[in-house]
């Protein structure tokens, strides 16, 4: 008989990151350990079921390094019902989690070629643990130059804002902030990502683009990128969508035949162009 | 071996002792499978207003229970003898199987209670009104997804066993002990009229090949046709407290509803009803097809005899085969 995956497991709330400071939009990280010990053993890309029983259970796409073994972490943006809860919780607490779920980033797939990460507010999140995976020393080198161009609305926006100077100070990588419009004392760019790629020194022989963030303004950096040259199957995004199972059987999440829980949720931008427009 | 109703209503009598008997009975206002009496169970050639679904895949199912800051599992369901699936229902049957239990996952609860069920399949002698499983390849008279099926003369039943859950069960029961394996017979060819979607034609180009909104628009999206109909399959988690213990349940949901597939954020992949009736007749007739090779209508008319306004699938269905690739 088969295990059980809708079955989640408990986990404990080791710390709780305020990541955004605006009064709209309130964004938390949540670095989580399962109680019995056991490891998450998860890939860049995959994402987990969240529970808290009584009230829901939501996906979310994992946040940290896949190489960080000691705990796991969920960025959360407080939106609904879960959510407003997981919100209200301490450090300590227990929460009930199962995964990881759905595929990955084409790591090896992407081995020698330059790197390029556009996201949009919380769209950081589910390239976190790309970024981390392909800039830590047991892989830099595998990996040629890592350009991000990190957008939010205000400079209280910008996730994991520790990581950046950090990420900034490696070798042959850069870190590009902007925000929607200028602020006193704000140092990086103005304006969206769209605009701003093609001031970037970009080599186009040998890139893949990763993106993530609100809906248009992927549109708009995919309709930028490919008007420099970049054709759709170096374009990567990873997507959303409500999925109740997380394992292909509940229905909800599908794009056409592919469901995003289990076919996805990354895609090649080529792949995304062939089927129906349903996300 | 050809049997009498009799002799059936023995076998079921003796399926009873160890068993839970499911069959359609009629209860005054539908014909629906129940927990029954052999004697209370139809032996002729009406069908359920609702299918043999349920004894798979219930309505709500209760999956585990948080208690005391544990989680726990419950014990496996106890099998049913199901009587009376037709062809059309069985063939469902198949197609719910490959969903829940092929892919790197499988759901336990469709799993579980398909090992322990017994399940008995009765052939049809004639088509009802709104039927059209030979416009999507099922044989009205007989299907090999079962564990044993009846071929129905009106008078008596022509017995054949498919599996070797059968063959157990009717061997233990003298008059049936010598029923012959049936699984060599072979499906009726397709009819010239058969429903079916090119594959020359993308996903996409569906969504443009007719005025969705058009011939969809007296859809009232109520969902009546997603929970009669024996191969709707998706569902959702909902949970329920008492006394500080929580239940987690797994619901029958409807891809006909507009939450189905809303987003916390307010972002609804699918806004329209006619985006929602779109989905559910491409699920059938193009998704399921594409994963597991199989069509998830039967044409078991269901849909067609129970919309409330008169929706009929296989009009829309036709349309969209008009397209020229």
């Amino acid at each position: 008989m088969s295990t059980n995956p809708y079955l989640p497991k408990k986990a404990r709330i080791e710390k709780i990151i305020q990541e955004t400071f605006s009064p709209d939009l309130d964004v938390k990280t949540f670095r989580l350990k399962f109680e019995d010990g056991q490891l998450m053993d998860f890939l860049p890309g995959q994402f987990v079921e969240f529970s808290l029983p009584g009230v829901g259970e939501c996906p979310f796409g994992f946040a940290s390094s896949p190489l960080q073994k000691d705990y796991f972490e969920i960025t959360i943006k407080r939106t609904g019902k879960v959510t407003e809860r997981i919100h209200t919780l301490d450090e300590g607490a227990s929460v009930w989690i199962r995964g990881p779920f759905g595929n990955t980033f084409p790591l090896e797939k992407m081995e020698g070629a330059n790197l390029l990460f556009i996201a949009g507010g919380l769209g950081l999140a589910p390239l976190r643990p790309f970024i981390q995976y392909v800039l830590d020393d047991s892989n830099r080198t595998k990996y040629g130059n890592v350009d991000m161009l990190l957008a939010a609305r205000t400079s209280g926006d910008h996730c994991f804002a520790y990581d950046l100077p950090v990420w900034n100070e490696i070798d042959r990588t850069s870190v590009r902030q902007t925000i929607d419009r200028d602020e006193p004392g704000w140092k990086g760019l103005l304006g969206f990502p769209h605009n701003l790629v093609r001031d970037m020194p970009l080599d186009f022989s040998n890139l893949y683009a990763v993106l993530c963030g609100p809906p248009i303004m992927i549109k708009a950096v995919q309709a930028a990128l490919m008007e420099m040259g970049l054709p759709l199957n170096r374009l990567y995004t990873t997507l959303e969508m409500r999925m109740t199972c997380g394992v292909g059987k509940c229905g909800k999440c599908n794009i056409g035949h592919q469901y995003v829980c289990v076919d996805g949720p990354v895609f090649c931008m080529e792949e995304l162009a062939q089927m129906p427009g349903e996300y | 071996m050809a049997i009498s109703k009799d002799v059936m209503r023995g076998f079921l009598a003796h399926l009873s002792a160890g068993r839970t008997l499911i069959g359609p009975v009629d209860t005054g206002k539908v014909i629906e499978y129940r927990k029954a009496s052999p004697n209370e169970i139809l032996m002729d050639d009406r069908v359920s207003y609702k299918s043999i679904k349920e004894f798979y895949f219930p309505q709500v199912e209760r999956m585990f229970t948080f208690s005391e800051g544990e989680v726990q599992d419950h014990d496996n369901p106890a099998g049913c003898a199901i009587f009376g699936g037709k062809p059309c229902d069985l063939e469902a049957l198949r197609v719910m199987k490959a969903v829940f239990t092929t892919g790197k996952f499988a759901d336990p609860f469709f799993e579980r209670r398909f090992d322990a069920n017994l399940l008995i399949g009765v052939g049809c002698i004639a088509k009802k009104p709104g039927c059209f499983c030979d416009q999507v390849e099922v044989d009205m008279a007989f299907s090999d997804f079962c564990d044993i099926m009846l071929e129905d003369s009106g008078e008596g039943y022509n017995v054949e066993y498919l599996s070797e859950k059968g063959r157990q069960a009717l061997n233990e029961y003298p008059p049936t002990k010598d029923v012959a394996c049936g699984n060599t017979r072979k499906a009726d060819p397709p009819q010239a009229d058969a429903l079916a979607l090119s594959p020359a034609i993308t996903e996409a180009g569906f969504f443009e090949a007719i005025d969705w909104a058009k011939s969809t628009e007296t859809c009232q999206g109520c969902g009546l046709c997603s929970f009669i109909c024996p191969t709707c399959h998706c569902f959702d988690f909902r949970d329920s407290s008492e006394n500080g213990t929580v239940h987690r349940y797994k619901c029958w949901d409807s891809c006909i509803y507009p939450k189905f597939t809303l987003h916390a954020s307010g972002h609804n992949p699918r806004e329209s009803r006619a985006a929602r009736y779109r989905q559910r007749l491409l699920h059938k007739y193009r998704y399921v097809p594409d994963n597991f090779g199989l069509t998830a209508c039967t044409g078991c008319g269901r849909c067609v005899r129970g919309c409330p306004v008169g929706m009929d699938i296989r009009q829309v269905v036709k349309q969209v085969m008009e397209v020229q690739p």
